[in-house]
């Protein structure tokens, strides 16, 4: 064997060692899950901590610690840089100035809080933990979070809820995980939030100090609220006066009925399938892109012109079913407040087709909740009955009638109509 | 052009009486060894040839005179002698080359292989370059830690033949070094066509051309092994090569390996671990045939670093800060690794059909992947830990914009929480434990960016002499591509499962079960670790193109025309049915059909044998780059609107001068663009989805000089001077198109106001000057280089009315907003000693070299500007011009490469 031979193996040799003992790190170990625990103890309950600081915005001078179970957080969006906790005392909410809270703060997950430098507040009433903000009670700054806030143990079970009555709420059970049970929602069929605001809904029958309040930013915004009578939970909020219900996920609904929709018409970009059919005067209805409704009105050039118009829908296929149900949202200003109810009238037809409404049979529908006539609210109609005859039958039209005089005219806006079984 | 064919159609008519035929004559040795040197190339004047297996060459120069040739050859010094031709043949006898590994060796290059971001990965153009031309060797070597770009131009006008194969990528038009990585010594014999000048194996491109010459039997004899120790991308490559040349029985082989590995670069978190290999075989089958294999892999994967603002670079004091890694069970995790194999094939066929014809033939198939890995999320908190909602910057407060006890508090998290600095894995992994206690889809994932390519080519030309003063050149090309893309979920991070559906979507769509999904066919789709989720889809294309050219040489003249004709074809195929295009998205696309084509011509005029002037002209239209042609191909086989063939004219002049003891050439050049598109695509941060912005009907103008100069100032002395200078400037306003992903807005087409604007990403001004010591086998290179005029990358949305909506006019924060941003110049400094010893019948080499000896960490080698502009809430103002900063990459401060090899 020659000597380049030799140097010829030395070489492979040298390269498989070098190939195989060096190895650049590829595969990493998962790490353990990591079981939290606070070794401080907490030494105050919520309630004294509300107690203590029961102002607008004070700073928490003392080595308060408390410890709470968080009950809501910002999952599905309809709460947004903020968790909601409770002990065994009271709720709070903690205003936490980061998104995805949730990924470190499940329901369910046990935290500790030390309250020293963070700030005590209300919020137009409602308790709240966070920092201060332009003088006001406002949200830790995510770089603090770490300092005061501590998980323990893995997330367990949350609270069970507190059930509670519309009708007889009070302070104690703000920011506490409440449940209503037996309850109907006035606004079946419509979404629980408009696509582009904050929405309150209420309760069928409900008091006007309650609502349901969802973001139009949760995830379950554009869902159709269910009809029938059910359950329904969520964190019971405070705003003056006017209790909130913020609902967390649509697992905090249950037992109602889910809503057919057979015909829908928001009137958002345009009148859509409804047209108008002018009998008397030159207004006609239109629509009105910036409050997003139907409109008509007799005033034009700084005075009242008598009026007779229509605006009626496309044809509704109502075969094969049993029950149904209109609900729209109007509002009427600027008329006489006594023809309210005469001039502004809902029609429903079976034979209908095209033309002048006589052209057609119509019968009257009975609205149960009209506008007060003299602002610019929209309000619910509530339940409009579709009476037995017209159920079943694929031409079904709806329309509305206004009418006004040479001395007075109202404006009258419609949006949001459904038609559900 | 016009003009320039009128110039050339009397000089072809006036062409003089042939001269007999004048030969110089030689033979090339390995000073060291005493071996014949094949392969090396010879060149005096204007005209150039190589040395065959026994080292000889025969020049023919057509005239007497006094003549300086000139010998390169990597792994070489540059030779120069002086020859005198009178009559007949001037012989220039031994001419010794001294081994060199100053260059090929020294690893410069292999910074620009490693680079950081996807663009500037591949976009390095005349790497690894070794001619007589001062200024190429210097732009390819020196420059390249700067990221400079020839002239400007991006690498998709420099075309790569491997054997005569095309091998620039199928989408991108970009020449991936990267896929022949590590294999230096197998790819060492090269012919480089500087600008747009045209040569035997093509007719060139706008940007330079280089054929590597991988067949076995031009390979060196010898076996060789080298080990290589550096501090930039990797820590250690071995590389071992035997090549047994052309033996008795015909036959020739070749095998070549390397490794190239390191746990950590100059980057923190930026590992590497490459292997290569090489196999080539050749047989000559008779003095007519020869049939050759080539075959290769560069398998690699590496951690990769990232770009971040200056904010975070002074607050860590460091401007090499890393976003990309983070600690996991207390080791260095990267989430950006890129892993990249094509393996490529190529047959190829020698034909001499006779001593003045020859035909060469190759068939070749490469097919491989690359993948990139990311951070993905759902529902959750953006990990990176340079988001800049984690910035002490953005600390709102009221009435002050930050606020100052946050802002301090989050400096204090960043220089001493390195969980905060970088990304902290294991919290990503907690979250997704808590997700499983809910059985709910994991939260954070890594996901693999693939792309799975398939090339198919048949090439073949013909060389031949025609007539006494011409020369033809001419073949055809032909080729497939097919480039998949998708994503792989590469990792649930402690996770149980993921769901296919796009949560951008689902953001503005809520109620809208179509919309989000990413295959309708496979709605809600549960995704494990290895399947393909995502964007599903194939781009196609096939090409053909048909070059001719003829060149002349005659005693004072030499000229060439030339032209190519190209037919291109291009359609997408998805395979998955889009929510957002559900229409536009599976299946085939339409087939798109372009014919293209370029005229060259060049003519050289020959003041002496040591003096001329030659000029190159060309015109060339090009069609659509395919990753340009689709605006979203992820969502919709959507064509980008307004994208149209490039076309591109381009001429430069240039001076000469050859002498043994000194040369020098100095080029002016311009080149106008026009049509040319860009497309951008980037997450909109306020509309929560990804934006495409393209900018088509786009004209450029690239123009400069470049100066390259070497003289021997004393025997073991030599003084190198380069300089490039150049003004690369957009010339109008181009129209930009913005697309939506998630569809929540129409697309919008605007102007861009960027007319004057310069074109970003490489110095354009770059310039070296270097002393070289070489004597008795020692070599010391010291090059002191300076480089300045570089713009940063602009994000187009600055520059268009929407942006300066609502300003006033002369209101100050306009000029904030649309003014192109000048990158500080700067010096560095390199150093490399090398040495050659004999032992016995053994060769070491020994080389060490070290960059930017001065340690300058202050210079800026390019940058983006971060597609974002802070509104006002109501959405139609500008707020805070500044509020996001652009994004900067830092050329390395210093750097070594020591390496040693032996061979035999």
């Amino acid at each position: 064997m020659n000597t380049k031979n030799i140097l010829s193996i030395l070489f492979v040799l040298a390269t498989l060692a070098f190939s195989m003992t060096s190895c650049v790190k590829g595969e990493f170990d998962e790490p353990p899950i990591n079981i939290p625990k606070v070794t401080f103890p907490k030494n105050a309950t919520i309630a004294e901590l509300l107690l203590k600081y029961p102002g607008t915005c004070d700073s928490v001078k003392d080595t308060v610690v408390i410890s709470g179970i968080v009950t809501a957080n910002d999952e599905s969006g309809n709460l947004y840089k903020k968790i909601v906790i409770q002990d065994e005392t009271a709720g709070l909410e903690i205003e936490l100035d980061q998104t995805s809270l949730y990924i470190d703060y499940r329901v369910g997950q046990r935290v500790f809080i030390k309250c020293q430098g963070m700030y005590m507040g209300r919020y137009n009433g409602l308790p709240q933990l966070g920092s201060i903000y332009n003088g006001k009670i406002g949200r830790l700054p995510a770089v603090y979070i770490k300092d005061h806030i501590f998980n323990d143990s893995l997330p367990g079970a949350a609270p069970t809820p507190l059930v509670v009555t519309p009708t007889a709420l009070n302070l104690s059970m703000v920011n506490k995980l409440v449940r209503l049970e037996n309850v109907a929602l006035a606004d079946a069929g419509l979404t629980w939030a408009a696509s582009d605001a904050t929405t309150d809904r209420s309760l069928e029958g409900g008091p006007t100090s309650f609502v349901i309040r969802t973001s139009n930013y949760a995830n379950f915004a554009g869902i159709t609220i269910p009809s029938g009578n059910g359950n329904i939970q969520g964190i019971l909020s405070l705003y003056n006066s006017t209790y909130q219900l913020t609902i967390r996920d649509t697992n905090d609904i249950t037992g109602f009925k889910n809503v057919k929709i057979l015909f829908t018409e928001s009137f958002e970009t345009s009148l859509g399938g409804f047209a108008g059919q002018s009998l008397v005067g030159d207004q006609v209805w239109g629509h009105d892109a910036s409050f997003k409704c139907a409109k008509m009105s007799g005033f034009a050039a700084s005075a009242s012109h008598q009026n007779e118009d229509w605006l009626i829908s496309s044809a509704i296929n109502m075969s094969g079913i049993s029950t149904g149900v209109l609900r729209f949202s109007h509002a009427i200003n600027k008329g006489d407040i006594a023809n309210v109810q005469s001039n502004h009238t809902v029609w429903i037809s079976k034979d209908y087709t095209s033309g002048a409404p006589s052209t057609g049979t119509w019968e009257k529908l009975t609205v149960p909740t009209y506008p007060a006539g003299n602002n610019w609210s929209f309000v619910n109609s509530g339940e409009v009955a579709i009476p037995a005859a017209y159920l079943g039958q694929a031409n079904v039209r709806i329309a509305f009638k206004y009418l006004c005089s040479d001395t007075e005219s109202a404006t009258w806006e419609i949006q949001n109509l459904k038609i559900t079984e | 052009m016009k003009f320039f064919f009128t110039l050339l159609i009397p000089i072809v008519f006036l062409a003089l009486p042939a001269w007999s035929q004048l030969n110089i004559t030689g033979q090339v040795m390995d000073g060291l060894t005493g071996a014949a040197v094949a392969q090396a190339k010879v060149e005096a004047a204007s005209l150039q040839t190589t040395t065959g297996a026994d080292g000889r060459f025969v020049l023919p120069v057509n005239e007497p005179g006094d003549y300086t040739i000139i010998v390169t050859l990597d792994g070489y010094e540059k030779t120069s002698v002086a020859v005198k031709v009178a009559k007949g043949s001037a012989d220039a006898g031994k001419i010794m080359l001294s081994p060199s590994m100053v260059q090929a060796e020294s690893g410069m290059a292999e910074i620009t292989l490693s680079g950081e971001s996807d663009d500037k990965d591949q976009a390095v153009s005349g790497l690894l370059h070794s001619s007589g031309d001062v200024f190429s060797n210097t732009a390819s070597y020196t420059f390249s830690s700067m990221f400079f770009r020839m002239r400007g131009y991006d690498s998709e006008y420099e075309n790569i033949y491997i054997e005569g194969v095309p091998v620039n990528d199928g989408e991108s038009g970009r020449a991936v070094y990267g896929e022949w990585g590590g294999l230096n010594d197998a790819f060492r014999n090269k012919e480089y066509l500087n600008g747009i000048e045209p040569g035997k194996f093509s007719i060139g491109s706008l940007g330079g051309a280089t054929n590597f010459t991988t067949r076995a039997s031009k390979q060196r004899k010898q076996t060789k092994l080298s080990y290589a120790l550096s501090n930039r991308s990797y820590t250690n490559r071995l590389m071992l090569t035997y090549s047994t040349g052309l033996m008795d029985n015909n036959w020739a082989f070749t095998f070549s390996g390397s490794r190239r590995w390191g746990n950590e670069g100059y980057v923190d978190g930026t590992f590497y671990d490459g292997y290569a290999y090489f196999f080539g075989a050749e047989k000559k089958i008779n003095s007519r045939h020869s049939l050759a294999l080539t075959a290769y892999a560069s398998p690699t994967r590496r951690g990769m670093s990232s770009a971040s603002t200056q904010e975070v670079y002074d607050m860590l004091d460091n401007n090499y800060y890393n976003s990309s890694w983070g600690y996991q069970n207390g080791e260095k995790r990267n989430s950006k690794v890129r892993t990249s194999n094509e393996p490529m094939f190529i047959l190829s066929h020698y034909w001499t059909i006779d001593e003045k014809t020859s035909v060469t033939s190759s068939a070749a198939f490469s097919s491989g992947k690359t993948g990139t890995t990311g951070l993905n999320w759902f529902n959750a908190r953006d990990p990176r830990p340079d988001y800049y909602r984690n910035l002490p910057n953005y600390q709102p407060d009221y009435p002050l914009p930050v606020n100052p006890f946050t802002q301090a508090a989050t400096i204090s998290a960043w220089q001493n929480d390195v969980n905060h600095s970088q990304i902290d894995w294991d919290h990503l992994y907690q979250t997704n434990y808590l997700s499983n206690i809910e059985n709910k889809q994991a939260l954070y994932i890594l996901e693999n960016n693939m792309t799975a390519s398939q090339n198919w080519y048949l090439n073949s030309r013909l060389n031949k002499a025609t007539g006494e003063h011409g020369s033809f050149s001419g073949g055809i090309e032909l080729s497939h591509y097919k480039g998949s893309h998708y994503k792989l979920m590469d990792d649930l991070l402690g996770g149980q499962y993921w769901v296919d559906i796009d949560q951008y979507s689902q953001r503005d769509f809520k109620a809208d079960t179509v919309k989000l999904q990413n295959d309708l066919n496979n709605p809600n789709r549960v995704i494990k670790e290895g399947d393909r989720f995502g964007y599903d889809y194939d781009l196609l294309s096939n090409n053909l193109n048909l070059w001719a050219l003829e060149q002349f040489t005659y005693p004072k003249y030499d000229f060439y025309v030339g032209a190519s004709i190209s037919g291109n074809q291009y359609w997408r195929e998805g395979n998955m049915r889009n929510g957002r295009a559900p229409e536009n998205s599976y299946g085939k696309s339409e087939v798109n059909t372009n014919m293209n084509y370029s005229v060259k011509a060049g003519y050289t005029y020959k003041i002496s044998g040591r003096h001329y002037v030659t000029a190159h002209a060309a015109y060339i239209t090009r069609p659509p780059l395919l990753r340009d042609a689709y605006i979203s191909p992820r969502t919709t086989a959507k064509l980008t609107p307004g994208i149209s063939d490039l076309k591109i004219m381009s001429g430069d002049i240039s001076y000469v001068v050859r002498y043994p003891n000194f040369n020098a050439r100095v080029t002016a050049y311009q080149t106008m663009y026009d049509d040319y598109s860009e497309l951008l695509r980037f997450y909109d941060d306020d509309l929560k989805t990804f934006v495409n912005m393209s900018m088509t009907n786009e004209s450029r103008t690239h123009q400069g000089i470049e100066i390259g100069a070497e003289a021997k100032v004393l025997p073991i002395l030599s003084v190198v001077a380069v300089v490039s200078y150049g003004n690369y400037r957009y010339t109008n306003r181009p129209t930009g198109t913005r697309n939506y992903d998630n569809g929540s807005l129409p697309d919008t087409t605007e102007t861009i106001y960027v007319k004057n604007f310069y074109v970003g990403g490489s110095p354009q001004l770059a310039s070296s000057v270097g002393l070289r010591f070489n004597k008795n086998y020692w070599f010391i290179d010291l090059n002191g280089n300076y480089y300045d005029k570089i713009w940063l990358d602009f994000n187009p949305q600055r520059r268009t009315p929407k942006a300066i909506q609502n300003l006033g006019p002369g209101d100050p924060l306009i000029n904030t907003l649309t003014e192109q941003q000048q990158l500080d110049g700067g010096f560095t400094l390199d150093l490399s000693i090398g040495k050659s010893i004999r032992v016995k019948s053994y060769f070491v080499n020994i080389n060490f070299s070290v960059s930017n000896l001065l340690d300058n960490q202050k210079l800026t080698s390019g940058g983006y500007e971060q597609n974002r502009i802070d509104f006002n809430t109501a959405g139609n103002m500008v707020a805070n011009p500044n509020a996001f900063p652009p994004k900067l990459y830092y050329a390395y401060g210093r750097t070594y490469f020591f390496n040693v090899g032996f061979r035999f």
